[in-house]
Order: structure tokens, then C-alpha cells, then sequence
């Protein structure tokens, strides 16, 4: 008893003396968060001036809200708020349900050899750049010998300018998201499935009931709280999706239905070097995003008991 | 008669059991061509002649086959270049990353850290919101950091994500273990380095592959903040060539007809193809790390 006291207040005191060496394994992510994600932070104040990189920020005028006025009377702003809106939300359209049917569908692969096949293959466009996948997709739909148009011109049809045409420049958006993304998608769906008891569908099928209604009454809604985790990430990310991709794949003729926040953020930023203005609409993004995925990880928390973080 | 309502049920059962069985095996089969198809129709022009490619003739058998625009692309000094910049990008990206998260996720995964709380409230912060994009230019401006290297390592060496892994890793480790060896007069160094980071070899793995990865991919902050053509990595020389038409070499436009009996679109093809060539051969090997790594984070950050 006696021994044991000693050897705890030893302890203890080991610890203290040992709480340096943990400060100083902090020290430099502490340094590298404060440089590049602080000192950026701080930098926003630039959003309520009129910033001259001459004058520096202590030496430029305070204009206050002016910079948010001007992107909500600027059309183009709109227009990149309205894209970035209509886009992500129908990227979220298919986002929930094409992962979940690949899911449920190499959920029946017995054979273990032919499943982890399947895995690899539609798992691997995860792992290629934006940029390769923007060359695969231009290859692929170009007017001048992609084979898509010429199928279509063979078939009687007219070329489509996927790549120019506003409308279409959407789709390939979307679906060559789809292409990337949504076979990575299913890893969290296959976990959770795994996770089913079995006596649940044993039960089920001495009921009689069918495939289709185990799989529906059964692990449907076993997988229920994964798919509203998906749908709350990807709703806080709804302002902060595809910039990447669209800043690698879109053109000019194509602005009116593609150009989003980050896209013409860019443009009027590095482009234009208008930076107050674009700092302004970078804090906006910044702030509703934050803002978004605050709230949806809240009512992760609340009503699923389960939270993102 | 009550068997006989069984069996009629057991072979309706099975009925819809095949039925779904065989339609899972026709889509999946069918996603497998949607993803296969696009890179196998890459990799046919990349190889075919100049007539075939232009004419949109090739779907993935390729015809009149050449390896001209592979010589052309692998000839080029440019490509070898942005490969030199890539690897020192993702070789250095790499180490700066992995040891700085581990360090600071070892520390954190300690409870009774005074002040635990405050930094991790800190760090997470720092994951959601941010200062942007034009913040973060002019502070690497203002650094001289424009058109180095650099630019693209240190910014997103610290990753909030990577570290709450290895913190919930660490955390996941008998304490018993550590106890006895501070009993023992070891301290933290020691344990971190012969205890903690052998248990965590499993984890390490996988940031390490999220980390070559991103660098390998990072193509924005090169757009960003390199503008030397020099100083340009794959991704990025790369976007020039599939998006600007610009040529590999440098030297010249490759028109679309040209005395070399080269495609332009083969020579972009097999740009693309040398591009994406190690993250296909490499990435099946290691997809389980991958895949681990994604089931940890997807549990509880």
C-alpha cells in the first residue's frame, strides 16, 4: 500500500518534469497552424478595406461592409453563388444513393477474390488528380476524335460540344465526380453493412421474406445513420465542393452555368488582383461554410449520437 | 400443409435471391466498363497512329501501334523536370507531414496534458474555418515563398485530419505499457520513439500513403503560387499540356498535323498515361492502408 503511494507520487512527478518534452513535440504544429492558418485568419481584415499592397494593412482605409455590398450587387458573385449552389446540390443528388446501390450490389460477391477485384477497380479514380481525370474526360468527349461523339455521329446524331456547352459542361461535371468518387463512396457503406447482425436476416428468411424485403427492411435501415452522416458532410461542404475540379476542366465559354465561388474568387483575386474584394468573398465562403457544417455536425450530435468530430 | 407453405416460401426466396444476385453481377459489371473504359481508351490513342486518333477511330484496341509519343513525351527535359520538382514536392511534403502530426498527435492523445483542451480547440478551428485564398497568397508573398518549392510543403504540412487519426490511435494504446516504462525511468522521448511509434506502424502507413498521394496530386497551390516553368510539378505541367495545348517540349506546337506522324492527342494521352502510371501500379498494393485509413476516420475523428 505504502509502496504503491510512493510509486504513484513518483510518477506524477515523472510526468511534470515530462510535460516539456509533449510541449515541445507540439511546438511545431503549433507553429505551422499559427504561420499558415491564423495568420491567414487575421489577414481577412483586409475584407473591410480598400487593401493596397503599397500601403500594406496598417496603412490602407477602413471601408467597412462596403466589400460585402458590393459582391451581393455584383451579378457575376451571384451567378458563382447560384453555380455553386445548383452544382454541389446535383453532385448531392446522386452522391447519397449511386455509392449505396454499389455498396448493396458488391455486398453480393461471395467469391472473395472476384469482390476485392471489383474493389480495386472502382476504388482506384479516387487516387488519380483532377487534372488526369479532367485529361480522361477531354479525351474522351472532344469534338475532334473523342470517341463519345463519334458514336453519336456514327449513330446519325449531331457532335455535342461537352466541353463548351454550358448545359453539358454540368453533366460531365457531375459525372466525372461520379466517375472519381462514387466507388470510394461505398468503403463507409460496406463497413457499416459488415456490421449487421446475421440473425437478423436468418429471422428474416424463416418468415419468408424475400431478398428484396431483407434487404430493404434489414440493412437499409441498418445503414440509415452512415447515409445521414454522408448527407450532413457533404451539405457542410455544400459551398466548398468541386473548385478544384472546375477550376482544372472549365473555360471561358462556359462561365454562365460553371464559374463557383472558389473559380471566380480566383479570377477577380490572383487574376485581378482585386484583393479586398476577393478576400471578402473568400470570408463569405469561409464563414457560411463554418457555419454549415457547425450546425450539421450539431444535429449529428443531437439526434444520431454521433458527431464528425 | 404447413411444410408445404414453407417450401413455397423457400422457393420464392430463393428466386428473389438469385434475382438479385444476378442483377448485382450485370451492374456491377457494367460499372466496372464505365470505370475501365475511359483510361483503357486513353492508353489505345496514346499508342495509335496519328489517322486512326484523329478520326476518332479507337476505342480501346489500339490500331497502326507506336510508341512515337511516349518517346516524344519521355524525351522532353520539361517532363523529367516537373518529375524531379513532384518527387521533391511529395518526398519532403511527406516527412515535414507525417513527423510533425505524429508529434503533435502523440502529445495530444495524453489526457492529462495541461491545456490539452485549448490546443485541440485550436487545431480543429484551423481545420474548419480558414483564412482563404487570397489571405494565404499574400502571406506566402510576403514569406518570398512565391516560386519555391517550398510554397507547396509548408502550408499543408499540418493536417488536423491526419493528426485527431494518430491521436485516436495513441489513445487506443494500452496506457499500462507506457506506465511501466516511465516506472522504469524511461521518458517521453524514449517511449515515443521504442514504444508508441513501433505499436503505430499500421496508422503511420496509411498517413504516410494519404500523404504521397496528395503531394503527387497537388496540382492548386502550383497553379497558385509558381508561375517559373521550371518550378512547375507534373500536375501542373501537365494541366498546361491537356488544358492550354501547350507542348511538352516547350519548343514548338504540335499542330494537328505535323510531320512527326504523332497525334497531338496522343502526345497529351501519354502524358496523361505517364502521369497517372505510378498511382495505378503502386495503389493496389497498398489500397488495403488506404482503405483502413478512410473505415478509422469515417468511425470517429
Amino acid at each position: 500500500m505504502q509502496r504503491d503511494l510512493t510509486l504513484r507520487r513518483r510518477l506524477r512527478s515523472i510526468r511534470q518534469n515530462e510535460y516539456l518534452t509533449l510541449y515541445l513535440f507540439l511546438l511545431p504544429a503549433v507553429v505551422l497552424v499559427v504561420i499558415f492558418c491564423y495568420i491567414p485568419i487575421g489577414g481577412l481584415v483586409i475584407a473591410f478595406q480598400d487593401f493596397n499592397i503599397f500601403q500594406g494593412i496598417g496603412g490602407s482605409t477602413f471601408v467597412g461592409l462596403a466589400n460585402f455590398r458590393k459582391a451581393f450587387s455584383d451579378p457575376y458573385f451571384l451567378r458563382a453563388l447560384k453555380n455553386t449552389l445548383i452544382i454541389n446540390s446535383y453532385k448531392l443528388l446522386y452522391w447519397i444513393p449511386l455509392p449505396l446501390i454499389l455498396a448493396l450490389m458488391i455486398n453480393e460477391i461471395g467469391f472473395m477474390p472476384l469482390r476485392k477485384t471489383v474493389q480495386t477497380v472502382l476504388y482506384m479514380p479516387h487516387f488519380l488528380s483532377w487534372v488526369i481525370v479532367g485529361g480522361i474526360f477531354t479525351s474522351l468527349l472532344t469534338v475532334n476524335g473523342g470517341v463519345v461523339n463519334k458514336l453519336l455521329t456514327s449513330l446519325g446524331m449531331k457532335p455535342i460540344r461537352f466541353l463548351t456547352d454550358g448545359n453539358w459542361f454540368r453533366e460531365v461535371l457531375v459525372w466525372s465526380a461520379m466517375w472519381k468518387e462514387a466507388g470510394w463512396g461505398t468503403i463507409v457503406y460496406l463497413a457499416a453493412i459488415t456490421a449487421v447482425d446475421p440473425m437478423l436476416y436468418e429471422a428474416a428468411l424463416i418468415d419468408g421474406a424475400s431478398k428484396w424485403r431483407r434487404i430493404w427492411n434489414i440493412t437499409i435501415p441498418a445503414l440509415a445513420s452512415t447515409i445521414v452522416i454522408v448527407l450532413m458532410l457533404s451539405l457542410g461542404n455544400l459551398l466548398g465542393n468541386s473548385f478544384e475540379q472546375i477550376l482544372v476542366m472549365y473555360n471561358s465559354t462556359v462561365y454562365d452555368t460553371a464559374d463557383v465561388i472558389g473559380t471566380y474568387t480566383y479570377r477577380i483575386g490572383i487574376g485581378q488582383m482585386q484583393y479586398s474584394y476577393s478576400s471578402a468573398i473568400g470570408m463569405f465562403n469561409s464563414v457560411v461554410g463554418f457555419a454549415l457544417v457547425v450546425t450539421t455536425n450539431a444535429l449529428c450530435r443531437r439526434f444520431l449520437d454521433r458527431s464528425i468530430w | 400443409m404447413i411444410s408445404a407453405a414453407r417450401r413455397q416460401n423457400a422457393i420464392r426466396m430463393d428466386r428473389s435471391e438469385k434475382t438479385v444476385k444476378l442483377l448485382s453481377y450485370c451492374l456491377l459489371i457494367l460499372a466496372l466498363v464505365v470505370t475501365l473504359f475511359p483510361m483503357l481508351n486513353l492508353v489505345a490513342k496514346s499508342i495509335s497512329g496519328q489517322r486512326y486518333v484523329a478520326a476518332g477511330k479507337i476505342t480501346i484496341i489500339p490500331h497502326d501501334i507506336s510508341f512515337g509519343a511516349y518517346r516524344y513525351v519521355l524525351t522532353a527535359s520539361r517532363f523529367w523536370l516537373a518529375m524531379k520538382n513532384t518527387l521533391f514536392v511529395t518526398i519532403m511534403g511527406t516527412l515535414i507531414s507525417v513527423a510533425v502530426c505524429t508529434l503533435a498527435g502523440y502529445a495530444l492523445s495524453k489526457q492529462r496534458l495541461p491545456g490539452r483542451r485549448w490546443l485541440m480547440l485550436m487545431f480543429m478551428f484551423a481545420m474548419l474555418f480558414s483564412g482563404g485564398m487570397i489571405p494565404t497568397y499574400l502571406l506566402i508573398k510576403e514569406l518570398g515563398l512565391l516560386n519555391s518549392l517550398w510554397s507547396m510543403i509548408l502550408p499543408g504540412a499540418f493536417s488536423t485530419y491526419n493528426m485527431l487519426l494518430l491521436k485516436n490511435y495513441f489513445e487506443g494504446l494500452p496506457a499500462e505499457i507506457e506506465e511501466s516504462a516511465h516506472i522504469d525511468g524511461a521518458n517521453y522521448v524514449q517511449i515515443f520513439l521504442r514504444i508508441a511509434l513501433p505499436l503505430a506502424t499500421p496508422v503511420l502507413a496509411t498517413i504516410t500513403l494519404f500523404c504521397i498521394v496528395s503531394g503527387w496530386n497537388a496540382y492548386f497551390s502550383a497553379k497558385l503560387y509558381i508561375t517559373k516553368q521550371e518550378l512547375l510539378t507534373l500536375q501542373a505541367y501537365l494541366a498546361g499540356i491537356i488544358f492550354e495545348s501547350a507542348d511538352p517540349t516547350g519548343s514548338f506546337q504540335l499542330s494537328a498535323n505535323n510531320a512527326s506522324g504523332l497525334a497531338k492527342q496522343s502526345v497529351v494521352d501519354a502524358t496523361v498515361v505517364c502521369t497517372m502510371l505510378p498511382v495505378v501500379v503502386f495503389y493496389p498494393f497498398l489500397q488495403r492502408f488506404l482503405v483502413s485509413g478512410m473505415v478509422l476516420g469515417s468511425v470517429k475523428g
